[in-house]
């Protein structure tokens, strides 16, 4: 069989010592930078990029490749530990991964991740070793219509994330896609709601305004009744899952799998989209015993597998159509480009060894990660039981020097403080954050393509509904949005969502 | 406000008065700051990047730093090396946006005309691409079909007053086919690389852009270059006509550049030194290479050369933006 | 009222709303139709929509019961955003490790557990270790303390 073949070449290039040893030092470069808050994946790899020139074409992309994940990894650890989201894919894991680490399964919580993460690639780099080609064809016909319908949907998802009251979750959700106003508007190029400010002209920093209302607004709240609550448990209530653990996490780590995969091809949107989707997905299907947003495994499990399967399909439209679907990828062109490798069709023809070297690298790479990360697990879970006092102000200095690093500007730094307070805010009310980040991310493709396609076809509305691929996610968020707001299932919604004690 | 760094300068200047060997070290002294008014990965990046290799052996202890300061269209990048000390510690790797472009549309916190310019870098000639799929085989082809159905065909940029609608504007315009911003429909799109792709998904029907960002759509076949605008052909599309032999006058102002600034007033021992060091750059090899790898064409210009290009693009954009009323 | 969460929260939201609702109306910024939006079309009605849901939600505030807010934790509120504000203020002008230095105090004394001993040395070796892993390390720009000290 072909792809047999095609495996075992890019084995045979992936194994070989040099670049097996690029590959750990990817993985792990990536897995330490990423675990210092706001260093996500564009960060370490723009900062490593350099260091990566004088290496051969496959070496260097098998080591890029490696940044991408681990820095990706590392950032989950970040959001887990301390309730810090470096990037857009671990806002979700904080929500059941920050609560597990309080309750004192820190460790369990990093294990389920690295083994979701795990499985999610495994399945990946088959997905991407057997249907590269014919899942390219799908960004194509992705379209302003289709992007439209897809953030709809994804906007009905975001409800479904609030926990508590639905009412209070559609204001986070109308003020995420306010915040996702501010800035150059698209078509006509005027400044919005920028103040003159042009710090601002491009909009609130996604992982600013993130690290602001989750990070900060937590450490102030951790701040409030401190001789009352313990911040986490001291006790460490085992690192490894259970076996019920492990049950509970297989559908989730597949559902979660499946969703990104197909979510990472679309460029631009799509693999952001991972893993709230799974998010929102596994809250409609899972029943924990505990309820989601209290430290259930599944909350974990499924948006790390998306955030991973995502990450790797999102090399198909770049390795086959040269079309980067998020900055890193735009990064991994740039240096592909460097290297003398037009990215297109016909790399897997021309340059097999590479092509499948890459696919085969991922895999040993996901694998090394979870070697390199089990045994850290116990380290990192020690690490929060350290005297909140002293952990607390080392979280403040990694947020805002993490912050300063995104695009060198301290404007970004005062923009956090202010968030951290608007997050203390919520806090106090009750309002979940979520969905206001999930809303900031659409918010602005929604319109934009709204407005695009609008002017695409003439200003003809029913545009939406003739297009196949555009209909089918608008029905799918009808449908979705009929079931969150009946009675009888919000009902059970409410349940799922206990309040927090 | 009291500027701290000066404070800190003049309080070292008094510690060290009797110590006048530190005056005498030759430029540069410490590693040099070039700030990317963009985003990582795209061109004006690129080409920083590989000016900092290629000078790397140069300038030893000394290394160029690339920092990305993006944000309104490079205006911050550039704003803050055009109030940077001119000491030739902080330069700033200008692009066609943040000095003709935008300038000619918008008020912007800097002259562009008055900078210590030090060189071109690499320039990138437009093409106007189609997608392998739309009927289109020539640039007069599309040109037959933009008359024969008015505000039909579409066009993708990186938003209003980008090089990628100026120069759709121009073309449109120079072809005396109709009022040229409503013949043909404009798509604003969030950058460059969406623009490219809506012309290689075909949801609009061509796009005019640096070479180098398309490069590997054109190379791969899924986009056809109908035109290369300016007086010379591309060596890697050999096919595609420029807009001089199409019987186009004036359009290689439209063209996207990379060039070497610092602050105004720069100090003269900086600015020397780095003139001298572009011309070595000019013959490296591995350099050009490099450059041409990326889908760009190597041209490094005198200061006086870079100038009056520059002056000539800056007045010619404006004169084009006042005519067809452009202005964000 | 006997629910001051939502009541305030609805206000909030009626707040907001009704701010970005005057500034794109002040602003100018064109509405255009739903066929060809202009760029206030959008955040007006965004405005709007996150308007009445603060009304709604200050209205279930008044109508139902529910817990009480509890004490603001103003003091900590005010030091970590102020340490951090000052942190920006600092790290381009005076260097990262000054910067480290006044946010750690700062925000060290927001705790109960607060000894200035301790924080002193919590302070320098945060600015070591950030000093040496981000400036050291990964190359990040900025200076590391004021000229003036000459490193």
């Amino acid at each position: 069989m072909d792809i047999i073949n095609n495996l075992m070449i890019g084995f045979a290039t992936a194994l070989s010592p040099a670049n097996l040893a690029y590959c750990f030092m990817g993985v792990l470069l990536g897995t330490l930078i990423g675990v210092l808050p706001g260093i996500g994946p564009v960060s370490a790899i723009a900062m490593l990029l350099p260091a990566t020139y004088a290496l051969p074409p496959v070496a260097s992309l098998i080591m890029l490749a490696g940044i991408y994940y681990g820095a990706q990894y590392g950032g989950s650890t970040t959001a887990i530990l301390i309730n810090l989201p470096g990037e857009s894919a671990s806002v979700v894991t904080t929500l059941d991964g920050h609560q597990m680490a309080r309750q004192g399964r820190a460790g369990v919580a990093l294990a389920t991740a690295a083994l979701a993460s795990f499985f999610a690639g495994t399945i990946a780099t088959l997905i991407l070793a057997l249907f590269a080609p014919p899942l390219a064809t799908l960004a194509l016909k992705f379209n302003s219509h289709e992007y439209f319908s897809l953030m709809v949907l994804g906007l009905v998802g975001s409800i479904v994330l609030a926990s508590g009251s639905l009412l209070k979750g559609v204001g986070m959700v109308f003020l995420g896609l306010l915040l996702g106003c501010v800035g150059t508007d698209v078509e006509t190029a005027k400044e919005r709601f920028t103040f003159g400010i042009p710090e601002l002209s491009d909009g609130f920093g996604f992982v600013i305004l993130a690290m602001g209302i989750f990070g900060l607004g937590e450490v102030i709240r951790n701040l409030e009744d401190q001789r009352v609550r313990e911040v986490v448990s001291r006790k460490i209530a085992g690192l490894m899952p259970t076996r019920t653990d492990l049950k509970r996490m297989i559908g989730s780590s597949v559902r979660g799998t499946a969703l990104g995969s197909v979510l990472g091809v679309l460029p631009g949107g799509g693999a952001v989209l991972a893993s709230f989707a799974a998010y929102s997905l596994e809250s409609r299907v899972a029943k924990p015993p505990e309820g989601f947003g209290n430290g259930a495994i599944e909350g974990v499990a499924a948006p790390e597998a998306a955030n991973n399967a995502g990450a790797q399909t999102s090399f198909i439209p770049m390795l086959t159509l040269g079309i980067p679907s998020n900055p890193v990828m735009a990064l991994m062109i740039g240096a592909m480009l460097i290297q003398g490798i037009q990215p297109g069709p016909l790399v897997i023809q021309q340059q097999p060894g590479l092509f499948w070297g890459i696919i085969a690298s991922m895999w040993i790479g996901n694998m090394m990660l979870l070697v390199l990360n089990l045994p850290l697990v116990g380290m990192w879970a020690r690490v929060i039981t350290a005297p909140y006092h002293l952990l607390y102000p080392a979280i403040l200095v990694f947020s805002a020097i993490g912050v300063l690093t995104i695009s060198n500007k301290e404007v970004d730094v005062y923009f956090m403080a202010l968030f951290g307070v608007l997050g203390y805010v919520f806090a106090k009310l009750e309002c979940e954050p979520a969905p206001l980040l999930l809303a900031f991310i659409l918010g602005p493709m929604m319109e934009e393509n709204f407005r695009r396609a609008m002017q695409l076809s003439q200003g003809d509305p029913t545009s939406f509904l003739t297009r196949p691929i555009s209909a089918t996610l608008l029905v799918i968020a009808v449908l979705g949005l009929l079931t969150a707001i009946s009675p009888a299932i919000s009902r059970k919604r409410e349940e799922a969502f206990k309040e927090q004690p | 406000m009291p500027n701290p760094h000066k404070l800190a300068c003049v309080t070292l200047a008094v510690l060290s008065l009797g110590m006048a060997t530190a005056a005498s070290a030759a430029y540069p002294e410490k590693p040099i700051t070039l700030i990317v008014p963009f985003s990582p990965g795209g061109a004006s990046d690129q080409a920083a990047r590989a000016l900092a290799a290629a000078t790397s052996a140069r300038l030893g202890a000394n290394q160029i730093i690339v920092v990305n300061k993006d944000g309104a269209g490079g205006l911050i990048g550039s704003s803050e090396v055009y109030k940077a000390k001119p000491d030739g510690y902080t330069l700033l790797l200008a692009r066609v946006a943040t000095h003709t472009t935008v300038p000619a549309v918008r008020e912007v916190p800097y002259d562009p005309m008055n900078w210590a310019v030090l060189g071109m870098l690499e320039t990138n000639p437009v093409t106007c691409a189609t997608s392998k799929d739309k009927p289109y085989k020539t640039f007069k082809e599309l040109i037959a079909a933009i008359k024969a159905s008015p505000e039909k065909i579409t066009y993708s940029s990186a938003g209003p007053g980008t090089i990628l609608h100026l120069a759709a504007v121009m073309l449109i315009e120079k072809s005396k086919i109709g009022d040229p911003q409503k013949i043909a429909t404009h798509i604003p799109y969030k950058g460059g690389g969406p623009a490219a792709l809506a012309a290689v998904k075909g949801e609009v029907d061509f796009v005019c852009q640096s070479y180098n960002e398309m490069s590997a759509h054109i190379k791969s076949g899924a986009l056809r270059a109908l035109i290369v605008l300016g007086n010379e052909r591309l060596a890697d599309v050999p096919d595609a006509p420029t807009s001089k032999e199409l019987g186009i006058d004036g359009m290689e102002i439209a063209v996207g550049w990379s060039g070497l600034m610092g602050p105004p007033g720069m100090d003269p021992e900086a600015v020397k030194f780095w003139v001298s060091l572009l011309g070595e750059v000019k013959n490296n090899k591995a350099w050009q290479d490099g450059v041409k790898r990326l889908g760009s064409v190597p041209s490094i210009w005198s200061p006086a050369e870079t100038v009056s290009f520059m002056k000539n693009a800056l007045e010619k954009m404006k004169q084009i933006a006042k005519e067809l009323g452009i202005k964000l | 009222m006997r629910n001051p969460k939502d009541f305030w929260a609805g206000l909030l939201f009626l707040g907001i709303g009704g701010a970005f609702i005057a500034v794109a109306l002040a602003g100018g910024y064109e509405l255009g139709s739903a066929r060809r939006m202009g760029p206030g079309y959008f955040p007006v009605w965004l405005g709007g929509g996150l308007s009445l849901t603060g009304l709604m939600l200050a209205w279930r505030g008044l109508a139902t019961s529910g817990a009480p807010i509890g004490r603001w934790a103003l003091m900590p509120l005010g030091l970590v955003t102020l340490g951090t504000i000052l942190f920006g203020l600092i790290v381009n002008v005076a260097g990262l490790a000054p910067a480290i230095v006044v946010l750690v105090l700062l925000a060290a004394f927001a705790s109960i557990h607060f000894r200035v001993s301790q924080a002193i040395a919590l302070a320098v070796g945060l600015a070591a270790i950030s000093v040496l892993v981000f400036i050291k390390g990964l190359g990040i720009t900025v200076p590391v303390m004021p000229h003036v000290l000459g490193y």
